[in-house]
């Protein structure tokens, strides 16, 4: 029996050893994914996680240095020639004569346009795609040579020399092997949107279209791209696999785009952060990204973890915010808002919160965008006092059962609900600060965690007071209409705070029409005073992420564009 | 079952010490779940000057600070009257639900209850209207249509509308020859119909499914348990009471006349009692490792209130703060452990 223990012990301890450290010669490069894709159609893409994917999969006609920011080209030879004619601009491009489809087909003009056409068509749910890509009134291929060819757009603005060409160009021959697209124009889908969506040509397309096979198979999902798609189980893992003759290695010399190094990438699905870091502390992994504050801070002062590890911590677009509803009858006056602003000790948050790992912000501008963030504006400082004597500007009077004002005949009591996602331990943890700190002023404040959809929904209603989200904002168009416009504001619409009166809706629109830098720098940073004037927002930090890369990684490229990392330029060190 | 002649056996055996420990922690469990009603949730401020302080440093933090520069001690404390809400009472209203259900469909049978249908569409009105009007005072709904001084009682006033109502629709409904008429309601197969279809539920995804149903608060969660946990103590009674109706006495008393309520009193619920009571120790284990999973995975409670579960969910993210795990882990399993040992106590004791 002893005998038996003894083996069984050694036996244990044998398998134990056997799976603890995987250090190994991996070929494959390891990502931690925090959720799984779902779907890697190249339009009706689930998450930021699939968008990832397929950027790996298909291309766009340009792409953004992600050192400078600035715009390259992809698909295509060079960037764009520009011409603007009265009301209209024309972007002439020319695609690169190696680009092929995996059938050796070469990627043309004619895949472009079949590419807009969708992206404009009836046959999927593609209301933000119109949305996004309605300044693009027509295409016109090159006759003798469809590898050129004309994008017409609507007016001009700065931010269209990349968005015109920022969208997946799609194989015709793989998702419209009837070519049911090419007899129908551009202008004509777009001008018929309504009655093409009846019609039953376009109603087998759509069922085409959303064919599964296209969203998830290994033959199906296809692009020009570098990798392929070799296998995917679901909350698992995807593996993608460099193809064996891609044609960007015939490019000679090669262009930084469409360097691809990794042979395989296996994108690991682990959506417990906790699971994710001792995986990347087992050696399971050789990239993570937003890693637990906590957990970062103790792996950057593990001196076993420093030897495997390198860490970064980019600056990113995320911007986290909290939202007020201006046209609730307890926040309609801005001085109530500005009071709820005064209780964020922001500094403290980043410093204790974030450990440091986050930028404060006065608005929507990033801090390091010198020539649009307003430096001169203080940020609203911490200060209760501050915030009562607000509230009793704004009327309110301070009574045994809680602040109250007479509004319509009636009186009203100040009691705030502040909603937030639930699972999100930083709002969670700012929503107790908040409660706490309007606690000590009178002001009761209750905490609602609610599902993404619920929340969405109850904005979309008007159906709140306060809330805390993460805006990503982007560093190529500073166009806020959309968000910040008095016309957004009715139901459905995305200024859900009721921001804005004629004077920020003029300038609001003069950001989005003018192409001087310097005059929207200036425009932005009026901006800026008039939001922190409202206080319909209250603007706490842009994030940087925290990124952890296995020292077996080389050639490591960070950056503030998402997915703040470039894989494809990553090499796995010999051994 | 008395506790006197409970701790009979203990001067022989070796079940002394463990019990008496086990009651002493229940007791100490208690006063402390009672004297955090003193220093109520507002003394656990968060101060972000001194997060993860380790225990035993500082006097003011003797068991150190959280993430927030919380004091673990009284987070601990805070979370017994948690622990305890989550536990006792819903549990205590489970069973009075199951023992009433289940004494009504062993006493009633399937042909024991007889009304008349308009008596049915009352209380089904009835029960309907007082929802409804729930919903739309969670809503914020009902408040706006009334002046300021009824908005508090807007609840109250709807059960009176809702009640009043129901029962003109009843004394109309009453004209009618067929809504006159009697029929028999068959509670035992409906008892135990009910019964088979919750008891098919896992129980931590009802009250997951439940707890959609209202705002997360402590009182929502104490109804969402009761509901969940009534069926095990309804189908003992209901099995009890059919097999001890059987006996000699209990068909002496009902030919004496003795009234329902005094023959449950004086003959059935001595018997019932001791079964109900070991139940009661074994489910209240379970239901801490429950209240605790919930809050754990942060369902139920608001982010505000403290909790064992929501303590452990914080500290999973740092290893070295092992004080954030070591101290609510240790409450709760000296709080488990002690009921299992109280409930096979008194599972010997019934044995005996």
């Amino acid at each position: 029996m002893r005998k038996l223990a003894f083996y069984t012990s050694w036996l244990l301890l044998y398998f134990v050893t056997s799976c603890g450290n995987s250090t190994n010669n991996n070929p494959a490069v390891r990502i931690r994914l925090a959720q799984d894709p779902e779907s890697l159609h190249p339009i009706n893409y689930a998450n930021a996680y699939s968008l990832q994917l397929l950027n790996l999969i298909y291309q766009s006609l340009l792409t953004v240095n992600l050192k400078d920011h600035s715009a390259q080209p992809l698909l295509v030879e060079a960037l764009p020639t520009v011409e603007v004619q009265d009301s209209l601009s024309y972007f002439r491009f020319k695609i690169r004569p190696e680009a092929k489809w995996d059938n050796g087909n070469p990627v043309t003009g004619l895949d472009v346009a079949f590419s807009l056409k969708v992206l404009q068509s009836p046959a999927l749910e593609n209301d933000r795609w119109r949305a996004q890509y309605h300044f693009i009134k027509d295409i016109k291929v090159d006759q003798q040579d469809p590898h050129s060819f004309t994008i017409i757009c609507s007016g001009y603005a700065p931010e269209m020399r990349i968005m015109v060409g920022d969208f997946f160009v799609l194989p015709q021959y793989r998702f419209d092997p009837q070519n049911i697209l090419t007899s129908f124009s551009l202008p004509f889908i777009r001008d018929r949107f309504d009655s093409l969506a009846r019609t039953t040509t376009f109603k087998s397309f759509s069922n085409a279209l959303q064919n599964p096979t296209l969203s998830r198979d290994t033959a199906g999902v296809k692009g020009s791209g570098p990798y392929k798609l070799i296998s995917w189980s679901s909350g698992q893992h995807v593996l993608l696999q460099r193809k064996n003759n891609w044609w960007g290695d015939q490019v000679n010399p090669i262009p930084t785009p469409l360097i691809a190094r990794p042979d395989q990438l296996l994108f690991q699905i682990i959506p417990d952060d906790a699971a994710a870091t001792l995986a990347l502390k087992a050696g399971q992994l050789d990239l993570m990204d937003n890693i637990p504050l906590v957990a970062y801070q103790e792996m950057k002062r593990d001196r076993d973890m420093k030897e495997k590890i390198q860490f970064f911590s980019p600056a990113t677009y995320d911007l986290v915010f909290l939202g007020m509803n201006g046209a609730s009858p307890v926040l309609e006056d801005k001085k109530t808002r500005r009071a709820i602003a005064h209780l964020f000790d922001i500094p403290q948050i980043i410093k204790t919160l974030q450990g440091g790992y986050a930028t404060a912000t006065i608005g929507v501008v990033h801090p390091t965008v010198n020539a649009f963030y307003h430096h001169q504006l203080q940020p609203i400082p911490y200060n209760t006092s501050k915030a009562v004597q607000l509230l009793k500007a704004a009327g309110w009077k301070k009574k045994p059962s809680g602040w109250t004002k007479h509004k319509g005949g009636r009186e009203i009591k100040l009691a705030l609900e502040l909603i937030h996602r639930a699972g999100n331990s930083d709002f969670e943890n700012m929503g107790l600060l908040l409660q706490q700190a309007a606690r000590s002023i009178g002001v009761p404040i209750s905490i609602g965690t609610l599902e993404s959809s619920q929340i969405s929904e109850r904005l979309n209603q008007g159906n709140f007071q306060l809330y805390f989200r993460t805006l990503t904002t982007s560093p190529f168009s500073y166009n806020l209409l959309p968000l910040l416009h008095t016309s957004s504001a009715k139901e459905g619409g995305a200024n859900v705070t009721h921001f804005g009166n004629k004077e920020t809706d003029r300038l609001l629109e003069r950001i989005a029409k003018t192409e001087s830098p310097a005059e929207q720098g200036e425009l932005l940073k009026q901006l800026q005073e008039r939001m922190q004037e409202e206080s319909n927002f209250v603007f706490l930090y842009f994030l940087q992420n925290k990124i952890a890369i296995s020292k077996r990684i080389d050639s490591v490229v960070v950056s503030s564009i998402k997915p703040n990392y470039d894989l494809s330029k990553l090499i796995i060190k010999k051994e | 079952m008395d506790l006197k002649a409970s701790l009979l056996p203990f001067k022989k055996g070796r079940y002394i010490p463990q019990t008496i420990w086990a009651l002493l922690w229940q007791f100490a469990f208690f006063i402390i779940a009672c004297l955090a009603y003193i220093f109520d949730e507002d003394s656990v401020t968060s101060n972000l000057q001194e997060t993860y302080l380790p225990p035993f440093v500082s006097n003011a933090h003797v068991l150190g600070t959280d993430h927030l520069g919380r004091d673990v001690l009284s987070s601990l404390l805070l979370s017994c009257k948690t622990a305890w809400w989550l536990t006792f009472p819903p549990l205590l209203l489970a069973n009075i639900l199951g023992v009433s259900l289940g004494a009504a469909a062993a006493t009633l049978g399937n042909h024991h209850l007889k009304c008349t249908i308009a008596s049915l569409v009352r209380w089904f009105l009835f029960s309907f209207l007082v929802w409804y009007s729930w919903e739309l005072q969670r809503q914020q709904l009902l408040s706006p249509l009334l002046s300021a001084e009824f908005s508090n009682y807007s609840f109250l006033l709807s059960l009176l509308v809702s009640w009043v109502l129901s029962y003109v629709l009843y004394k109309i409904l009453l004209l009618l020859p067929l809504f006159r008429k009697k029929s028999t309601i068959p509670v035992d197969s409906c008892f135990q119909k009910i019964s088979d279809l919750w008891s098919t539920l896992p129980k931590l995804l009802l009250i997951v499914l439940l707890s959609v149903f209202a705002a997360p608060s402590l009182a929502s969660m104490v109804v969402w348990i009761s509901l969940s946990y009534w069926v095990y103590p309804g189908r003992l009674t209901r099995t009890a009471l059919l097999s001890l109706r059987q006996e000699p006495y209990i068909e002496a008393a009902i030919a004496l006349g003795t009234p329902p309520l005094p023959l449950f009193r004086r003959h059935l619920w001595p018997t019932l009692k001791g079964s109900l009571l070991v139940n009661f120790c074994f489910t209240a284990s379970g239901l801490l490792g429950v209240g605790a999973t919930l809050s754990f995975l942060g369902i139920g409670l608001p982010s505000a209130v403290p909790s064992w579960g929501k303590m452990l969910s914080v500290a999973r993210l740092s290893l070295e703060a092992w004080w954030l795990f070591a101290f609510p882990a240790v409450f709760l399993l000296l709080s488990v452990l002690s009921l299992q040992v109280i409930g096979s106590r008194l599972s010997f004791k019934r044995r005996d």
